[in-house]
């Protein structure tokens, strides 16, 4: 497999935030682009994922997100999450990031305090498992560049979908 | 071995790709229009799996009709009639792959699963001006395509 | 193991007139197999619209993750289905010989059956029976 230096994919996430703050100006609204951005990644990533590490099927949650946090990090970030703080029904869970290239060398500044600067990963886990009918919600609680040690990404399932027959039956 | 069409269908029912080597008998013969053709295929495959699941015998508690979850029930991969053979394959992300080919044709599971993984995730999903959903006709994907389809010997 | 599941008999008109099984296999309810026997008459027609080529006679064999389904139409448009083990060998010869031997004498032959009605002759089920207890024991299946 082709590699090419980590550091031009960190400078150029690094450039593209910073665009963005500079276009949209409303921090808020750039988190939400940015997790926009992340689904619109995710739901082509899946089959990448899926053809690349022929994953079959998984069979629940806690297999699907293990699958996500040790496989699917390992082949797009190089590096792997750690999952941990299971609630009691093993629908929701924390994913720790201890090393992650988007944040190398970065630093927040005063007036972005509430950026989320990795936003995107939310996004691409959440279009992703969307694509194999699986409904989450993914947000960060805590986050390298706001002072934590490590970033802590929240995952919850909403809901799975059945394949439904599209057309209707009355043609 | 001959290769007679192949089809790329999403969860929606919608035909992202179709391509005919070689189709003696005309869609106009069989169903109409190509509209028709695609939704049809659709119908049938779609059929097919909720029957193969409704008739698997290692499997208990089924309910015909039930919606199912990709990967949860027994799938049909392919059948054969006297003059075509249909292999199907199905990705958990609801990318559907239908190539027909001459009978005698093998087992190609692994080729569906390479046409997947290396000629549509490489050519279509990762080129940006794809709009995941509609359809698309990128030459790479093309070339790919046939070149690969023509290396089987089909 | 190669081994015989079940066998369906569906009419012209795509109504089961016969089902049984050999193995103790998950089924369905007498309902869902005859919607099942519907839809796959449907399904069988379907396929040969669809054909890419002309003069396809419709669907001869499904293969699917845990089972393999024959098919063979008579010319009279009587379907006869055995599900069995995937990669089980000579099921069509079977069907297109044996089994359609058997249906052509202990039940068309019974003057007291009715075409296209329910078959419910016992010797037809007894021939049927010891046929695949035969095959199988040649397979090495107790039964």
């Amino acid at each position: 497999m082709e590699t090419i230096n980590a550091e031009i994919f960190t400078l150029t996430y690094g450039s593209m935030v910073r665009q963005l703050i500079a276009d949209l100006e409303d921090i808020s609204a750039v988190n939400k682009q940015l997790d926009e951005m992340g689904y619109n990644i995710g739901i082509r990533l899946i089959d990448e994922f899926l053809a690349k590490s022929k994953t079959g099927k998984c069979g629940d949650f806690r297999e699907t997100v293990d699958r996500v946090a040790k496989v699917g990090f390992r082949m797009f970030l190089n590096t792997t999450a750690a999952v941990t703080n299971w609630n009691a029904e093993g629908t929701e869970c924390s994913l720790i990031l201890e090393d992650n290239p988007l944040t190398d060398f970065v630093e927040l500044p005063e007036g972005c305090q509430n950026l989320v600067y990795c936003n995107v990963l939310c996004g691409v886990i959440r279009g992703a498992l969307e694509q194999v009918s699986i409904n989450t919600e993914c947000s960060f609680v805590r986050d390298v560049l706001r002072g934590s040690d490590v970033s802590e990404l929240r995952l919850k399932l909403l809901s799975l979908n059945k394949e439904e027959y599209p057309f209707k039956d009355d043609d | 071995m001959v290769a007679y069409n192949i089809y790329f269908f999403n969860r929606q029912g919608t035909c992202l790709y179709y391509y005919e080597w070689h189709r003696p008998k005309s869609v106009r013969q069989g169903a109409g229009t190509s509209a028709d053709d695609q939704k049809m295929m659709f119908g049938l495959f779609f059929s097919l799996k909720t029957f193969a699941a409704a008739m698997d015998p290692r499997q208990d508690n089924k309910s015909l009709g039930a919606p199912l979850r990709i990967g949860e029930a027994c799938t049909f991969h392919s059948f054969c009639t006297n003059n075509y053979k249909l292999h199907f394959l199905e990705s958990p992300s609801g990318l559907k792959i239908v190539l027909n080919t001459g009978p005698d044709a093998g087992d190609l599971r692994d080729h569906l699963n390479y046409i997947y993984g290396a000629i549509y995730v490489e050519c279509v999903l990762k080129n940006p001006a794809y709009t995941p959903g509609r359809p698309f006709s990128c030459e790479l994907f093309t070339a790919r395509l046939h070149h690969y389809i023509r290396s089987l010997g089909l | 193991m190669p081994a015989i599941y079940a066998l369906y008999v569906i009419n012209k008109s795509g109504g089961l007139i016969f089902n049984k099984e050999f193995v103790t296999i998950a089924s369905n309810s007498l309902n869902d197999t005859l919607r099942l026997a519907s839809i796959w008459h449907s399904l069988h027609a379907i396929a040969v619209q669809l054909a890419p080529a002309p003069g396809c006679t419709g669907i001869e064999l499904l293969r699917a993750d845990t089972f393999d389904l024959h098919c063979f139409q008579t010319l009279t448009g009587t379907k006869f289905l055995v599900v069995a083990e995937p990669d089980t060998p000579d099921v069509e010869a079977l069907l297109r010989e044996t089994v359609y031997d058997l249906y052509a004498d202990y039940v068309l032959k019974n003057p007291f059956y009715e075409v296209e009605m329910p078959i419910r002759c016992e010797l037809f089920d007894q021939n049927l029976f010891n046929t695949i207890a035969a095959v199988h024991r040649r397979w090495g299946l107790v039964h």
